[in-house]
């Protein structure tokens, strides 16, 4: 464990929106959502003095790069919907609810350590597995960051 | 009731007039002759003063892209330039990459993949993908992840308009 | 935009005896801009100190790559893109290449200046840990002449150097005697691109069957200035690269920084970061034998 960063390799949705009315469209919503869910979940924090935001200029307020994103896989169900046009839900508000939980909940199984704030810094990581000293590291998973 | 709208020039403190440059620099392939401040942005010389509006601004400090512009052939943000260093150079903004059906491929493949959403980035990401295809014809996709690294995206999150200069590549850009 | 354009004046001479005269004439009066990554930003958020800039973009003395028998001299406002696209940068100097391809995008990479780097002299630039490993020499120009310094003490204070007010950099002076070293250099920011760093290592290392015979470890972020790993180098010298050693290095690199906390990380995190870092070179240089 050099950087105890996280950066998300590979990203699966499965979507259950009713009815897809325009595939290139719908996938760019899921996408979009969780692009900003993953930057939520590991990139974003907000940090205030005195009532103020401190870095609410694009260099230090750190959402994700194109180089920290991985080709994320969308997956569409269709169960129809009465109320909706074809039978279609509204999607765009979904994408961004789920990737954050997924991604500290897989952190967290990766180093046998439990993460219940967002973002996940390395410097919480960092701080967490210091106060969990010598178990935390045993744990091996292909999926345990950098 | 009456209505000002005032739509030219950044505003200024002082008589702002007296101290402007007249500026010759090519744009678009066109030769313009621009009354700015030496230290006006390019990005507002060529918003404000030759209303070449595809050009936006996004952060103002270089970090986001979607300013970019190609300064005899090069890519560079133009919010960082001040006009007086522009003097002489040839400047491509969206606009005139756009004209005449050059890079047609890209813009199709945009629209096809779907790399645009609320189009606020995707001046940028034209011009960057552009710049990225002219020196790497057929790219990987980590390869075009870097190279459009410094245009940031909140909509799409990047991988459709990955997608979209893949399959531009694949068709192969019209220069 | 907070800046009005209408309060400052900028000129552009275009050519460098020109604009040594004006900075000799009225020293400390002219900003010096090249790029423009770095003052500009400031100048948009309303923060630039003087209103008063010269242009030195482009100016053919100060952009350009000579090279020498036994040193390769790289102009000031040679960019970003410049050491990236030059072969013998690429081949011989592999740190300054690296840094150069992540400093910023692509857009920031044609513009940025090695030179601007340099004065602006920012603890977590990327290119001067490099600098300090290859122990460059800075050639200064000003109407009175030239002079050449190392870079090893040109970096007094955060965001100060030794750049006297009439003067400018013309170009950093590389020895050519690196190309049989292990070279590693690593970036650790808060993300993958367009990022400032959170610590950065720069490393050299020359090893014979599996013993140091020369290591140079520079690091930026950890300190006002980017500093040379002395203690940790002198702990290193001469020494078989074994694990227990690996660890000693480890623990003395982290003691010998002076991280901060700051709107971008903390002090213990970079610490122990920085350990890893020199433990991650050591390996690496360990199993090149």
């Amino acid at each position: 464990m050099t950087t105890y960063g996280v950066s998300v390799d590979d990203f699966v949705a499965l979507q259950e929106v009713g009815k897809v009315l325009h595939p290139v469209l719908a996938k760019g919503q899921i996408v979009g959502g969780i692009a900003q869910a993953i930057g939520f979940a590991l990139y974003e924090k907000v940090l205030w003095e005195n009532g103020r935001m401190l870095n609410g200029q694009m260099t230090n307020y750190i959402m994700p790069t194109s180089a920290d994103l991985p080709s994320i896989r969308v997956y569409f169900e269709e169960m129809g919907n009465v109320h909706g046009a074809f039978g279609a839900k509204g999607i765009g508000e979904l994408p961004i609810d789920g990737p954050a939980p997924a991604i500290i909940n897989a952190v967290g199984d990766a180093l046998g350590v439990s993460f219940d704030a967002i973002p996940l810094l390395p410097e919480d990581i960092f701080d967490a597995l210091e106060k969990h000293a010598g178990t935390a590291c045993a744990t091996s998973s292909s999926r345990r960051g950098q | 009731m009456r209505y000002f709208f005032v739509t030219k020039g950044p505003m200024t403190k002082s008589s702002g007039d007296r101290s402007k440059l007249e500026i010759v620099l090519t744009v678009n392939n066109k030769v313009v002759k621009v009354r700015a401040h030496a230290m006006d942005r390019l990005l507002d010389v060529v918003r404000q003063e030759l209303g070449l509006t595809g050009t936006k601004e996004g952060c103002g400090e270089g970090e986001c892209g979607s300013c970019s512009v190609l300064m005899d052939g090069v890519l560079v943000n133009s919010c960082l330039i001040p006009v007086l260093q522009a003097k002489g150079t040839k400047i491509v903004t969206i606009e005139g990459l756009a004209a005449n059906g050059r890079v047609c491929a890209l813009r199709d493949a945009f629209l096809d993949c779907g790399g645009a959403q609320c189009g606020i980035c995707t001046p940028g990401m034209i011009l960057a993908a552009f710049h990225l295809l002219k020196k790497k014809p057929k790219p990987t996709a980590e390869e075009i992840r870097e190279g459009l690294s410094g245009n940031l995206c909140r909509c799409t999150g990047y991988a459709q308009i990955v997608e979209a200069v893949m399959e531009a590549a694949r068709r192969g850009v019209a220069t | 935009m907070r800046a009005y354009p209408a309060d400052y004046e900028l000129i552009r001479p275009g050519a460098l005896t020109d604009v040594l005269l004006l900075l000799a004439r009225e020293p400390g009066a002219w900003l010096p801009i090249a790029g423009g990554t770095d003052l500009m930003v400031q100048y948009a958020a309303g923060k630039l100190l003087g209103r008063k800039l010269v242009s030195i973009w482009n100016l053919p003395e100060l952009r350009r790559i000579e090279v020498f028998p036994d040193e390769i001299q790289i102009g000031a406002a040679c960019t970003y893109t410049d050491l990236r696209e030059s072969e013998i940068v690429r081949d011989e100097f592999a740190l300054l290449s690296s840094a150069a391809s992540w400093t910023g995008g692509i857009a920031n990479q044609n513009q940025g200046t090695i030179g601007g780097n340099i004065v602006n002299a920012s603890p977590a630039a990327d290119s001067l840990p490099a600098l300090l490993v290859y122990e460059a020499e800075l050639f200064l120009v000003s109407a009175r002449g030239e002079r050449r310094v190392p870079y090893t003490n040109f970096h007094v204070d955060y965001r100060k150097t030794q750049l006297a007010a009439d003067e400018l950099i013309r170009a950093v002076c590389l020895a050519r005697r690196f190309s049989g070293y292990y070279a590693h250099a690593r970036k650790v920011g808060p993300r993958k691109s367009q990022a400032i760093a959170k610590v950065c290592l720069a490393a050299l290392g020359k090893i014979e069957k599996d013993v140091a015979t020369d290591i140079r470890l520079a690091m930026g972020s950890v300190a006002p200035v980017p500093v040379r790993l002395t203690e940790t180098e002198k702990a290193l010298r001469g020494k078989r690269i074994v694990p227990e050693l690996v660890r000693l290095a480890s623990q003395t690199a982290a003691k010998e920084i002076r991280p901060i906390d700051d709107i971008r990380s903390t002090a213990r995190y970079r610490a122990a970061v920085a350990g890893n870092l020199v433990a991650e070179f050591l390996e690496r240089l360990g199993s090149q034998i």
